[in-house]
Order: structure tokens, then sequence, then C-alpha cells
């Protein structure tokens, strides 16, 4: 019997190993910030048309890269890639300008800031707020910290998560309309 | 000729009014009435008209719609709450037709549209006459659906109908058409006692829709429409004009219908329309909007009259309407006031000589602020307070035979509830009260069933929705909702006031009766919808029971009354019982990426009525109770090709002949219609379309036959 507990235990033991890093890996992934995806560009881009005064004209945005990050600083590509030479969204057109988390005196100027995994959203919130920029990110944590004014995911369905004390920090105001219909924390 | 029908019922006995040629209105026995004119009445003619309603929330465009819908990537929609929502998370049973729907169904017309949405039963008595039923629940000037125009009521408190041959909408100009099945009067107010259709067209403020088109095509239908705007950082203005011209189909029609004379022996007139509409939005400051509306349209259609039970007839509507209104998003949340006006004249001529025959003014002005504003992160309330002011008045063109004027005034508030539970659980609720009066401001007999007395009346009113809605997944969609709708008599059951007499001094007193019940509609409904990526689809299921009380069967006989010193026979409109009824859909729909689209659904309702409604009435009867629907569409490059096959099982709708009152068995039919359009040069189109396409004539109500149609159209978009 013995033989057979040692036989059959290891195997539970492996199995229970197993799931338990299939598990952890599932929740690492997802706890990890999803990629900026050229639908959340779009989509972020979108929002600011739903901003109070509204923005018009040509902007600049921001794109907040970590050097150095092999991933930020192709997600930062992928961004600019997104926005091209300018997107044009109604009355506002967004023309991007790479910005490195580690000179974020670059910020001056920028109305929106689209920013990459692995930078320290810590450090980047004050400066955006300090300027009123509307700062977006694909990580739902981001704004559920208050550290980005909007966070986007869009997978199966889009979903926008509003951060109140960044809008407040930064001073940067939505539409009723548009609030109803989004995850304000 | 009586045209007395004593049948059925044991306590009522329904009537039919004096039909033209056989009538002649009797002396008046007041100065005014002194002067007037003997005039033959046309059956219809003498009945005529009603209305209902208070309450929908005034809704100018201050949403941008466009933005948000691109931004979602799915329509986004206030129907179903008051409040800005997402057509997948809104917490009622809705179906949002998209401006391409549209365009691919082929047709000029918002009911053959509205057609292919499961639970709608579309009943065509014209060529341009149409009523839209729900959940099994269908007549002849449907009062149980309000209907919208960007939140204005286009619905008709006369009849409490809508006539559809008369919006003044472009088709080419619609962003969507919302239908909400399932008590709304919470939100709407009364007459969205079992659904409400919204239609939402193209915003002045937002949106860049500058659109031509015309079509030609059998029963020498011509029209032509066109939509211009104009937009800046200012705000925006619209024009929209157009209009339509065709026969009425040749159909054979019994000698009751229609205003058949020997100048006019087919009884019906060339459906026609017209209409314009304006409308201006102005950025006051970023957050400060206000709008401003005008719309005039006129039109001939050749309809089925339910207070006539069912008679044929020709209608002639012209309506005029303002609006204005101001949205301030603000501290306070999104404040919006405003109001308008209709003002509607009805002229109907039915069986008889081809004079005018009787009609109707009714004006509705209605007066609204509502707030809506955020508490905390959870939670969404909508606050109302509206005022609600509509009358009604008969004319004829040169006699007043009666005079009456009815008045109904109407306070409401309204208040609605949304609760961000969790993550994945969310709970609506919406209550309305209604505080209604009126009174007779007329001239009416004063020696029939009712007097001035009986008007000084008051009714008030609760009407609700709850729902809870659960999303264990962004892929799953369930609801469990509850609705209490509230549907007023119409004007006519209201107001309505003759004396008339047949050959032999008979005397028919026609009445309205200011003391009928609002009919109380009520629903529980659970739904649940899936999207199925792996089959680019989205599966959708309901399940409904519905139950009314009051309700309404128009002119019935009452007791015996002395006029003048003579007997008459009164006959009023009076609540006749109860009905319920149960049933279903399951749809299938979706798009691939290769362009191939499929729209599959079937529905079910099942009606049973009181012994009373199944006899004036018969719901249980009027509706098929079974709908299979098959939509395929596909597209490639500049091509696109649709077709829709939609089977529906018998019927056997009540209907007046001269003498007698009966069933009319309608044997079930499938129609085959289709669509293919081709673009080019970017901004032009053209297609070829047609419905009813699988035989010339297809019997497809208790009605004349509806023929083949088959018509080309030209659109320019700019």
């Amino acid at each position: 019997m013995s033989i057979v507990k040692g036989m059959i235990l290891p195997r539970i033991r492996f199995r229970w190993l197993y799931a338990g890093s299939v598990l952890a890996g599932a929740t690492m992934a997802q706890l990890a910030p999803a990629q900026m995806t050229p639908n959340n560009v779009l989509a972020g881009a979108r929002v600011l048309s739903f901003l109070q005064p509204a923005l018009s004209g040509s902007i600049t945005a921001a794109i907040v890269y970590q050097p150095g990050d092999a991933g930020s600083e192709a997600e930062a590509r992928a961004i600019e890639h997104a926005l091209g030479g300018g997107l044009v969204i109604g009355s506002l057109t967004l023309r991007p300008k790479r910005v490195s988390a580690d000179a974020l005196g670059a910020f001056a100027g920028a109305k929106v800031a689209f920013l990459t995994r692995a930078i320290n959203s810590r450090l980047v919130a004050p400066a955006a707020a300090q300027r009123s920029i509307v700062t977006i990110s694909s990580d739902p944590d981001c704004a559920r910290a208050g550290l980005c004014v909007v966070s986007i995911s869009s997978g199966s369905k889009v979903q926008i998560t509003v951060s109140k004390a960044a809008c407040n920090a930064a001073k940067v105001k939505f539409g009723a309309a548009f609030l109803m219909l989004v995850k304000e924390i | 000729m009586m045209n007395l029908l004593s049948s059925a019922g044991p306590a009522v006995a329904m009537s039919r009014l004096p039909r033209a040629g056989s009538a002649k209105i009797r002396e008046s026995r007041t100065a005014a009435r002194k002067k007037a004119k003997a005039f033959s009445l046309s059956l219809g003619s003498i009945l005529a008209v009603s209305a209902t309603l208070f309450a929908q929330p005034v809704r100018a465009q201050s949403m941008n719609y466009g933005a948000l819908e691109s931004l979602f990537g799915e329509p986004v929609t206030t129907a179903a709450t008051g409040t800005p929502q997402r057509a997948s998370e809104a917490p009622a049973n809705m179906t949002i037709i998209t401006a391409d729907d549209i365009r691919r169904s082929g047709s000029r017309n918002i009911p053959e549209i509205l057609s292919r949405v499961p639970g709608l039963d579309v009943m065509r008595s014209g060529l341009s006459a149409y009523d839209i039923g729900v959940r099994g629940y269908q007549q002849a000037t449907q009062p149980r659906m309000l209907v919208l125009i960007d939140g204005r009521q286009v619905f008709l408190d006369d009849y409490s109908r809508t006539d559809w041959s008369n919006l003044p909408v472009n088709i080419d100009d619609i962003r969507q058409i919302e239908v909400v099945k399932g008590a709304s009067s919470a939100l709407f107010g009364s007459n969205a006692a079992s659904g409400v259709i919204n239609i939402v067209t193209y915003s002045a403020a937002y949106d860049n829709n500058i659109v031509v088109n015309t079509t030609l095509g059998t029963q020498h239908q011509r029209t032509a429409d066109a939509t211009v705007m104009l937009r800046g950082a200012w705000g925006g203005l619209k024009l929209s004009a157009g209009g339509l011209d065709a026969h009425e189909f040749d159909t054979p029609r019994p000698l009751f219908d229609g205003n058949i004379t020997p100048e006019n022996p087919a009884g019906t007139e060339p459906p026609k329309h017209r209409y314009i509409a304006a409308s201006s939005d102005l950025a006051i400051s970023d957050t400060l909007r206000a709008s401003a509306e005008l719309t005039h349209t006129r039109s001939v259609s050749n309809f089925a009259d339910n207070t006539d039970f069912n008679v044929m007839g020709v209608q002639h509507d012209k309506s005029y309407s303002a609006r204005a209104g101001l949205n301030w998003d603000g501290p306070l949340g999104a404040i919006s006031a405003g109001g308008y006006l209709n003002h509607t004249f009805v002229t109907i001529l039915e069986t008889g000589t081809g004079e005018v025959g009787f009609g109707t003014k009714i004006n509705l002005l209605v007066g609204q602020i509502q707030d809506q504003f955020k508490l905390g992160s959870s939670h969404i309330i909508r606050l109302g307070i509206e005022y609600r002011y509509r009358d009604y008045k008969q004319y004829n063109d040169e006699t007043i035979i009666q005079n009456p004027h009815l008045v109904q005034n109407f306070v409401s508030f309204s208040g609605t509830w949304l609760w961000q539970v969790g993550d994945k659980i969310a709970l609506a609720n919406a209550i309305r009260f209604d505080h209604q009066t009126m009174r007779q401001a007329g001239d009416i007999n004063t020696t029939g069933v009712f007097g001035y007395s009986d008007y000084k009346n008051k009714n008030d009113v609760i009407s609700a929705n709850s729902a809870l809605v659960y999303n264990p997944t962004s892929l799953d969609h369930f609801r469990l909702s509850y609705g209490r709708g509230v549907m007023l008599p119409s004007l006519i059951q209201n107001g309505y006031s003759q004396i008339s007499s047949f050959i032999g001094g008979f005397l028919i007193d026609a009445e309205g009766n200011p003391r009928l019940k609002p009919t109380i509609v009520q629903d529980l409904s659970a739904d649940y919808n899936r999207r199925i990526d792996t089959l680019f689809s989205t599966v959708g299921t309901s399940l409904f029971y519905e139950w009314s009380r009051n309700i309404t069967a128009p002119f019935l006989n009452g007791p015996d009354v002395i006029i003048d010193g003579l007997p008459a026979l009164s006959n009023y409109a009076q609540n006749v019982g109860g009905s319920h009824g149960w049933g279903g859909e399951v749809q299938i729909k979706g798009q691939h990426p290769s362009g191939l689209r499929w729209d599959a659904s079937y529905s079910y309702a099942r009606v049973t009525d009181g012994s009373d409604v199944k006899a004036f009435i018969n719901y249980q009867n009027s509706a098929p109770r079974h709908h299979l629907r098959l939509l395929l569409g596909y597209s490639k490059g500049p091509w696109e090709f649709d077709g829709a096959v939609h089977y529906v099982t018998s019927t056997g709708m009540l209907r007046n002949s001269y003498f007698s009152m009966m069933p009319v068995h309608t044997p079930g039919y499938a129609s085959l219609s289709g669509r293919v359009g081709y673009t080019f040069a970017d901004r032009f189109s053209v297609a070829l379309s047609g419905t009813n396409l699988s035989q010339r004539v297809t019997q497809v109500s208790a009605f004349p036959a509806v023929e083949r149609q088959i018509s080309i159209s030209l659109t320019g978009k700019f």
C-alpha cells in the first residue's frame, strides 16, 4: 500500500504543482500590463473628444517609454506607428512625440500622453498632472491607482476606466454622457 | 338602414355609427348647430379620433452618438433608461437597427424595416398604411407602441396611433432606430405601454450627413428625399425635405371599404407624402448648447380605422411641430430643459359620397426638465419633471355638428436609478407618477350619458420598470425585468361627441367616455444574449409574460337616452376586461469578415383574451403566433446583395362589414424581399429592391391584399 501511495502521491503533488504554476502564470499574465494596441490608441484618441472644454486643432501626443526596456521601446514604436504622421479624430489631430521617462521635461506642449509598459507611473503622473496632460494607459491598475486619467482595454469589448483623482489632479473634465458609459473610479 | 351590431357580450353591445349616404345629421339644438347644414356622414368619419399620452423625456440631440459608437464599437442608446448606455448593456429587451441595416433592407419606409425585428408584428392595410404591434398584440390604429423621432412624440393622440405615412423624416438621415419591447411608460409616459420606437436622426451638431435620394418603382412610386447640413464650431444646421407619390394597390376591396363613389369607384386616393424638417444646434459655450427644430408634414393614405371596427378609409393628415431645448453639462450633471408643440389636423373619409367626412384638430404641448448625474462611482440618477397639455376638437369643413373641445393637463414626476452593484451585476429601476386632469371646454349634448361634470375628472397613474442584469463574462448578458405600463384612453374615446339620425328618425348618440380607466399593461421578461466569437455571431433568447387590465373597446352600446324628446341609443368606449399573453424569441445574428452576414430568428406569441375583449377586439387572433425570419447578405467590393424571407402563420382579425362583425381568416404566408446595391465614384450608389417578390399579390392581413413592389433608387452622399 505504501508503495502504491508513494507512487500516487508524487503524481498528485506534481499535478498540484503543475496547476499552481499554470494559475500563477495566468495570474502574472493578467497582472502584467497589457500592451497598448492600435485599437487602444484609436480609442484613446477618441476619448479626447469628450473632454470639456473640447480639444481641437493639432496637438502633441507624447508617447512615454522606458529607455533600455525593449518591450517599452517596441510599444512606443507601435503607438507612434498607429498615430502615423497625425491621427485625425473629428477636428482634432494628434501628432506623436516620443518622450523618455527619464526626461519628462520633454512633456512640454503635450496635451495627451500614451504610457507604455515598464515605465514608473508614479513618477510620470505628477509631471503629467502638473501640465494638465491626459494620460492614457492600457493598464487598468494605472487608473485604479489614480496614476492615469484613462485606462483602456479593447479585447473582446472596449472597456474604459477613468480616474476621478487623476482627473482632479490634472484639472481635466469629461462630459457627463461619456462618464455614464465608463467605469469611473 | 341601421348598422348596429349586438352580439357576443352579455353586458355590452357594440355599435357602428351610421354610414354616409344613409345618415343625416340631426338638427342641432344650439344656435350654432341650427346654422349647421345637414351633411352626409361616413361611417368611420363619425367616430374617428382620439389620443393619449403625456410623458417621454424631451431629448434633443445633445449626445454625440457617432463619437460614442466609434469609441465603443457598438451603438449607444438612451431609450432603455433615459441615460446613455451601450446597446449590449441596456437593461431592456432592445433592438437597434443601424443605418447600414436600413440601407441594406432596400426599403424606403420604416415599418417594412421594422418587420425584420423579432417580436414585432407589422400589419399593412394599404400601400403606405401600417400598424406595428408587439408581442402578439395587434390592432388597427395601434395604441400600444409609442413612436418618437429624436425624442419628440410623433404618435398621434387622436386615435392613439402612429400614422407611419406622415413622418417628417428622411430615411437616409436616420442614424438608428431603437426598439424597446416591454412596458416603457416609466420613462416615456403612457402609450409606451408595450414598447417604444425611437427614431434617431443624424445630429446637426456632430454629424455630416449630406444625402440625396430618388426612387422610382411599381405602383407609380416616385420618391425624392434630401438632407443638407452646415456645421462649424458654433454648432450646426440641418434641413431635410422630401416626398412620395404613388398609386394605391389595385387589389379588390369590399364595398364597405373606402370612400367609394361613382367618381371614385376604387374608394381610395393615391398615397402622397410631403415633409420638411429644419433643426439647429448651437454651442453657446463648452458646456451649454441650445437646439431648435421645426417640421411640417402632410400625407394622404388609405388606412384601417379601429374606432369603426377596422373599416378602411382615406385619411389626410397634416402636422406642424416646433421644438426648443437647452442642454447644460455642468457640476450638477447633464441638465436638459425644453419643450415642443405638435399641431395636427386629420380628415377622414370613409364609405360615402365623397364629401368631407370627419376631422379633428389636436394639439400637444410638452415641457420638461431633467437632470442626469452620477452619485459616487456606482450610481446614476435621472430626475425629471414634465408638464403636458393636449386638446382635441372635432370639425367638418362646413358644419359643426357637436363642438366638443376636450382639454387634458398632466404633471409628471419621474426618476431612474442605475446601480452598478459590482463588476458583473447591475440594477436598473425607473418610476413615474402622472397626475391627469381633464375638462370639457366645448359644446356637447347634455342629455346623454355623460355631462360636463363627468369631464371634471382626474387620474393618477404610476408606471414602473425594474431590471436585474448579470454579466458573468464580457460575452454573456442575462436580464430579468418587470415593467408596468400605462395606456390612457385616446382623445376620441374620452372626448367624442355626436348625435346623428338614421332614416326613420332613429337617433344615435355617440359620446366620449371621460370615466374610462387607463389600461394597465404589466410584463415579466427573462433574456439571455451571448456573443460567440468563433461563429462571428450573437445569439439572443427571450421569454416574456404580459398581462393587461381595463382594456378599452371603442364605441359599444350603452343605455337608451332621450334627446329632444326622442329615444336615442347611446354608444361610447368602455373598459371590457383583460387579456394576457406569453411567448419568446430566439435569434442568431452575425457577420463574417468575408462579407457574409446573417440574421435568423423565430418568435412566438400567444394571447388569451377575456370574453368581452375577444368579442370586441380579438387580440388573440389578430397577430400571427409564429414568425420565422431569415436575412442573408453579402458584400464584395462595391456590391451589396441582401435577401430576406419572412414566414408568418394565419390570423383572424375582426372586421366590420355593413351588417356584421366577423373574423377574417388570413392564411399563413411567406414573403420574399431583396436588394442589390452598387456603389460607384465613392459617393453614389444605385440599388434595385423588391418586396413581396414571391407572388404578384399576397394577402398579408384582413385588409386588401398587397402587390409585389419593385423599385430602383439612386443615392448620393456628399
